[in-house]
């Protein structure tokens, strides 16, 4: 495996990309590369970029995997899984598909779930109307570095009136591999009236003693629901503090459709989460919610944006999350409101829980409103826990940090058990807990 | 049980209590009645433990030993139990979960086992029976969301769940419906015995019908100017507080 710095590597290709002989996929790849040597990457000058550096990571040579994963058994990775017995569960190890770790014991009527890659191989023209449609490469470099170097990743399908009851997953690992670049790309259908839950979820494998390991992953999803489709689509990114995270998803929403977006953000060291949907068609409406958990040095940094093109569309929006120790999150949640798109709600929220003073927190709403007849809110905490709540508790013979714990735990569980799947929300919940030391709290007061 | 001499205490350099003396023995139910600002929730909270008091003097014991050094949940764990008078909500933070774990810490306190999942279901709902509290409420963000009367009536089912030694009620009674009163009344009632002690904060003699105290304080103004038997508050009720000030 040779590596690139990040900088050069805009200048080229590599040859091992799938569906060479493929004429409308190459020029996809080589206009988004075309993109990135014009516009190059992002630096802190562009205004969605201030806060975030990503000078460093430019200067650090990076390349795709070229080789095939290595011997991993399910029982390696099994602490990943969302239950023992997954219906469907496709996993990608430092990039590549891994046959030997994805199960695919879902009803076959219901959907169709293939990797990208042989998509590209065997089937190409399922792809042309969708892959590289919704998502601009031009709108960064990563999202560019990403196009022109598609490989692999996920083709889901959902079957009009088709509702899947378990939630598909969608498992990234990636082992310690110092320089690796990682370019999933997701493609997310749902034909008319479809249902789905999707996790898209990123770890990594051998969280300690990785010293100066350093890897990248530049995620690209695009999602199209049709009409009365609906979808919750949870990412989880929990990887370990070695690994930067740049990803974006692009929604576009038909009539009616139902978009429901969990980002769970407790790993990397550098996170970049960008989710942009679009409601072209009336009544379509979203819900993007995020929980970002970070401490250390850890930087993320969440960019929403949801575009009203349509009337009577509903937006709302729940960002919450926990700093401690020299952590800094950016939050940017964007709302565009075009002149036509009467009838407009739009609601955002974010809240931000700090653990230690020497985090940093920079919350920005941007409201943009074209229309006259709509409702939009938006309201924003930064704090400490509320003395107020802590004394209660403890009042009540909680101890101090007890009754912290419970704060804190009430705080993020908000966000969770917005959920509806409850197997996965008790899931999704330890994983959360286990991050921020709770999972020691006793709640299973019921059980 | 509770002893407290000379209290002086101030909130940002104010002045609010300006010498409380109160003796509260084992048995006894003692009523504190007295006008809006007159310091009586400000008394509940230093003896709950809250922060941003400050003591300028005096003193208060607690079964002999010293309360105010004592941390917030000690106080709580040693058996004393305040019903606040606006009850704070905690979103996200489940009743059961909270309750249990605070039941818990007490009797680790006091060198009891544990209750284990099924001795608390019982004692839960034995004392959500008692104070006819909706069970929903108990799957819900504790008091997130309740009406005022459920925020009361849940201050005495933790009351009752945590069986205290010393208990403050502070303005309970306010926002309760007539029948919500008496619940409460009998709730409070029923935890009544020989060793422990009830300190009622009210405005209205009407709850003292139905919790009969033994002594009626009046606190104006940071200080105890009248105390006197149950007659007293309903004098207080006839005449309101004009003619002990004036005095
Ligand atoms: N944190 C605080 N900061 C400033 N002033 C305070 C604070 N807490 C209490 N006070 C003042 O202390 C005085 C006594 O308040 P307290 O709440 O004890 O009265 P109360 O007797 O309980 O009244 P009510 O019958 O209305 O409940 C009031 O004047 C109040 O404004
Ligand atoms: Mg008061």
């Amino acid at each position: 495996m040779s590596t690139i710095p990040l900088t050069e590597r805009m200048h080229k290709t590599s040859t091992a990309l799938p569906g060479q002989d493929v004429a409308w996929l190459q020029q996809v790849r080589e206009t988004a590369l075309l993109t990135l040597s014009e516009k190059g990457f992002p630096h802190k000058k562009h205004e969605d970029w201030k806060y975030t550096d990503i000078q460093p990571l430019l200067e650090q040579e990076f390349a795709l995997s070229d080789s095939a994963c290595i011997g991993l058994l399910d029982e390696d990775i099994e602490h990943l899984f969302l239950s023992l017995d997954e219906d469907c569960r496709i996993v990608f190890v430092n990039g590549r598909f891994a046959p030997q770790l994805s199960a695919f014991n879902h009803d076959k009527s219901q959907f169709e779930i293939i990797n990208l890659a042989k998509v590209i191989d065997t089937r190409p023209d399922l792809l042309q109307p969708y892959l590289a449609r919704y998502a601009n490469p031009a709108e960064h470099g990563f999202n560019a570095l990403n196009t022109a170097s598609i490989n692999d990743g996920l083709y889901l399908h959902v079957f009009k009136n088709v509702q899947v009851r378990e939630p598909i997953h969608v498992l990234y690992l990636t082992t310690a591999v110092d320089g690796l670049l990682v370019c999933p790309r997701n493609l997310i259908l749902l034909d008319n009236h479809a249902q789905a839950t999707v996790v898209e979820h990123y770890a990594s494998l051998s969280q300690t003693n990785m010293g100066h390991v350093s890897m990248l992953v530049d995620a690209v999803s695009e999602t199209m629901l049709a009409l009365g489709a609906k979808l919750e689509h949870i990412k989880i990114q929990q990887e370990s503090k070695h690994t930067s995270h740049i990803a974006s998803h692009t929604v576009l929403q038909q009539r009616d459709s139902h978009f429901t977006s969990l980002i769970i953000s407790t790993g990397g060291k550098l996170v970049r989460s960008d989710i942009h949907t679009r409601l072209v068609e009336q009544g379509a409406e979203c819900e993007l919610n995020g929980l970002y958990i970070a401490d250390e040095s850890q930087h993320m940094d969440f960019h929403t944006f949801i575009e009203h093109a349509a009337p009577a569309c509903t937006s709302r929006q729940d960002y919450r999350g926990v700093l401690d120790n020299r952590s800094r999150v950016v939050f940017n949640g964007r709302v565009y409101v075009h002149k036509d798109a009467q009838q407009s709600n739009a609601g955002q929220s974010n809240n931000t829980l700090l653990l230690s003073d020497k985090t940093e927190m920079d919350s920005k709403p941007q409201l943009e409103i074209y229309a006259d007849d709509v409702k939009c809110s938006h309201g924003a905490t930064v704090g400490q826990l509320d003395e107020d709540m802590l004394f209660y508790l403890r009042s009540r013979g909680l101890d101090p940090q007890t009754a912290r714990r419970f704060l804190i735990k009430g705080f993020v569980g908000q966000v969770l058990q917005q959920m509806q799947n409850s197997l996965l929300r008790k899931r999704i919940e330890q994983w959360v807990n286990q991050r921020l030391h709770l999972d020691d709290i006793q709640q299973e007061a019921l059980q | 049980m509770l002893k407290i001499s000379n209290l002086k205490v101030s909130v940002e350099n104010k002045a609010i209590l300006k010498g409380i003396n109160l003796e509260v023995k084992a048995g006894e139910v003692h009523a504190i009645m007295g006008p809006n600002g007159s310091g009586k929730s400000t008394l509940a909270n230093v003896l709950a433990g809250r922060d941003g008091y400050q003591r300028d003097d005096g003193s208060v014991l607690y079964n002999g030993s010293d309360l105010l050094t004592m941390p917030a949940e000690q106080r709580a764990r040693e058996g004393l139990f305040i019903a606040f008078q606006y009850p704070v909500e905690i979103p996200g933070v489940n009743m059961v979960y909270f309750i249990k774990a605070a039941v818990n810490a007490k009797r680790k306190y006091q060198g009891l086992p544990e209750y284990d999942a099924m001795d608390f279901l019982q004692i839960v709902n034995e004392k959500a029976e008692l104070v006819k509290m909706d069970e929903k409420l108990l799957e819900r963000a504790v008091n997130e969301g309740f009406s005022g009367g459920e925020k009361k009536r849940n201050e005495i089912f933790q009351m009752a769940v945590l069986e205290p030694r010393l208990a403050i009620l502070d303005e309970t009674d306010s926002g309760l419906d007539i029948d919500a009163l008496k619940v409460v009344a009998d709730g409070v009632n029923a935890l009544r015995n020989d060793n422990n002690a009830i300190i009622v904060i009210t405005h209205y003699q009407r709850l003292l019908d139905y919790i009969v105290p033994d002594i009626v304080h009046v606190l104006s103004d940071g200080r105890i100017v009248k105390s006197g038997n149950k007659s007293l508050a309903l004098e207080l009720e006839d005449k309101g507080y004009g003619w002990l000030e004036a005095s």
